[in-house]
């Protein structure tokens, strides 16, 4: 008898009365279907948004600082970036893999951002957070003020005004989700009342738009699309529905709260330039997504990519798996209006990698937070599927992503 | 707008559908009641602890009833169940919600099950138990998978998604950790020769 014999038997034997005492059935079929519900929420929240709410909780602990007036540093104009100028080193992953473990170094992102818990500026200073609880979103408005959604130690949601000559207002409870308009000089979210708030910076004090969105739990705010919404504000927000459909979208406005029917979408994704992307349908297995627009924009449809932002510009829409979980999505594609897919990189099994927020820099990059091998870095990805790193990568378990990116990118102060 | 017909089509297939819905989770509940015990011990072997064992069969049942329709058509439950529980358990995104609660409550249900165990363990089995919780969670596994599912390598490969070559090669690794880090006294063939000496 071999010495794995013996081994493998005692093996067998002890993993059997191990088990002995775990019997009695606890669970009963209202638990599952509870737990199921859950699921199917996660599975169908956008991308972005999905894996924002799950990283926000996941943030490292970064250090609580107190409040201080100090002013938030905005910085100067906007600096174009130079992605293949500076490439110092590392190399192109093959076409259609997704393996950042050793990229060319780009510039850093133009725009501030989070690392460790320190503000890092596009000019290469850094600074202090400052917030009361810990930062899972930032917005970086117009006129040098910020937007922060934070999280507190026992998982809620707060969204924490930042002015621009650095004053905080206090902390209000929020919904997890955090949008700006393309110009960046309106902010909104959504109470835990179902009301959204919309706020500029230049206004004192944030206020309550349309009517109180329908359902008790887990409203997520899509987009902004007014101009200026001192005047006249539109936003979209997706609020739980009953049955099958799951998600129901609205449309909410100076003049009221109403489901929004357009296209027949069961969830709203983004909306820019007179163009819309959202789900038409969501399954256990996957969704379909819908791009359309006025006039004779006949925009697309496919079930094999769900979209999460327009570009700048509004000629590229940035796209994730149809189905996403796990710790982020094991993909990344762009996608042009009118349906031709730029590229796509996809994780295999040699190379582990998952996207759990990007954002858009320019017109034909986004900045992504990916996370492979133990490592967190920033990768700029082109609309030809270049990738580079803006931030290297830095040691970190995948539960402690050590980046926050702006919401909505580059503001035109940053 | 004209109020809907309260009776007719649009009623009988209200009523159907509901019919539907409720045979198809007395069949769930039935099949929850029937396997629930064989994969919470399965799940104790892959966590550890009774409380993330009964969490991670709880998502894996939730997981099936989303798919019930159809893995019930194709007659592989017990296949599909066992797959989601090991892999769930395995996905990165369960560690990182799993690693942030470290309630007080699971140091006492941690405490409750180390002290039922070792009140009826000669301590040898403890022991090696002990080495199995410390293999990463791929490898313990696959050991769970092969020795106490007492499944093929293929059977094992089938569950995790992997090929069989790793599998012996997983499960290789496994025992050779087993092997060296278990005390001595693990080892059967090393018992006997003290016992004869």
């Amino acid at each position: 008898m071999s010495k794995n014999d013996d081994l493998t038997r005692t093996l067998t034997r002890e993993l059997g009365d191990r088990t002995r005492a775990m019997d009695g059935s606890m669970l009963h079929l209202a638990d599952v279907k509870g737990r199921a519900r859950s699921i199917r929420r996660r599975r169908t929240a956008a991308a972005v948004v999905g894996v924002a709410a799950a990283v926000a909780v996941i943030v490292p602990s970064v250090s609580l600082m107190s409040h201080s007036n100090g002013k938030p540093e905005p910085g100067p104009a906007t600096q174009t970036p130079s992605q293949t100028q500076t490439a110092t080193d590392g190399q192109q992953p093959p076409a259609g893999v997704l393996d950042v473990s050793d990229l060319p170094t780009g510039k850093a992102p133009a725009f501030d951002y989070v690392k460790d818990g320190e503000l890092q500026f596009h000019d290469g200073g850094s600074g202090a957070v400052n917030t009361e609880y810990r930062p899972s979103q930032v917005v970086a408005m117009d006129d040098g003020a910020r937007v922060w959604q934070t999280i507190s130690d026992q998982g809620d949601a707060y969204i924490e005004l930042q002015d621009a000559d650095g004053t905080f207002h206090k902390p209000v409870p929020a919904y997890v989700g955090l949008e700006v308009n393309r110009e960046h000089n309106t902010a909104g979210w959504v109470t835990p009342d179902g009301q959204v708030m919309v706020w500029s910076g230049r206004a004192t004090e944030p206020r309550p738009l349309g009517d109180r969105v329908p359902g008790a739990h887990d409203i997520r705010i899509a987009a902004i699309l007014s101009q200026d919404c001192t005047e006249f504000c539109t936003v979209y927000v997706n609020g739980p529905a009953d049955g099958a459909k799951i998600w129901q979208p609205y449309e909410v406005t100076d003049d009221g709260t109403s489901p929004y029917t357009d296209g027949g979408l069961v969830m709203v994704d983004d909306v820019a330039g007179g163009m819309t992307v959202g789900k038409t349908e969501v399954t256990d297995f996957g969704s379909c997504s819908d791009l359309f627009g006025g006039g004779e924009f006949q925009g697309f449809s496919t079930c094999k990519a769900q979209f999460d932002s327009f570009s700048p510009d509004s000629a590229t829409v940035l796209g994730y798996p149809p189905y996403v979980d796990g710790l982020g999505s094991s993909a990344i594609s762009m996608w042009n209006v009118t349906g031709d897919k730029l590229f796509e990189r996809k994780a295999d099994a040699k190379h582990q990698a998952a996207v759990t927020d990007a954002v858009w820099e320019d017109d034909s990059h986004v900045i992504a937070a990916v996370y492979q091998e133990n490592t967190w870095s920033l990768v700029r990805i082109g609309t030809d599927g270049s990738m580079e790193y803006a931030v290297p990568p830095v040691k970190a378990s995948d539960f402690d992503n050590p980046f926050v990116l702006p919401t909505g990118g580059l503001s035109s102060t940053s | 707008m004209d109020r809907p017909p309260e009776h007719g089509t649009g009623a009988v297939g209200v009523a159907d559908r509901k019919q539907a819905r409720d045979t198809r989770d007395a069949d769930f509940a039935a099949y929850l009641a029937a396997r629930q015990p064989s994969l919470l011990r399965t799940a104790y072997l892959l966590t550890g602890n009774r409380h993330d064992a009964e969490d991670l069969v709880q998502t894996a049942f939730a997981k099936l009833y989303l798919s019930w329709d159809k893995v019930r058509d194709q007659g592989s439950m017990d296949g599909y169940v066992r797959r989601i529980l090991v892999n769930e358990h395995n996905s990165l995104w369960r560690r990182a919600w799993k690693r942030r609660e470290h309630s007080a409550e699971d140091a006492v249900l941690h405490g409750l099950d180390s002290a039922h165990h070792d009140a009826h363990d000669d301590g040898v089995g403890a022991a090696l138990w002990e080495v199995v919780q410390t293999l990463p969670r791929k490898a313990r596994a696959v050991v769970v998978l092969r020795y106490y599912e007492e499944m093929s390598e293929a059977e094992t490969a089938a569950v995790l998604g992997i090929s069989t070559g790793t599998v012996k090669s997983q499960t290789s690794r496994a025992l050779a950790a087993l092997r060296t880090r278990a005390p001595q006294n693990l080892n059967p063939r090393a018992s006997e020769e003290e016992d004869k000496s």
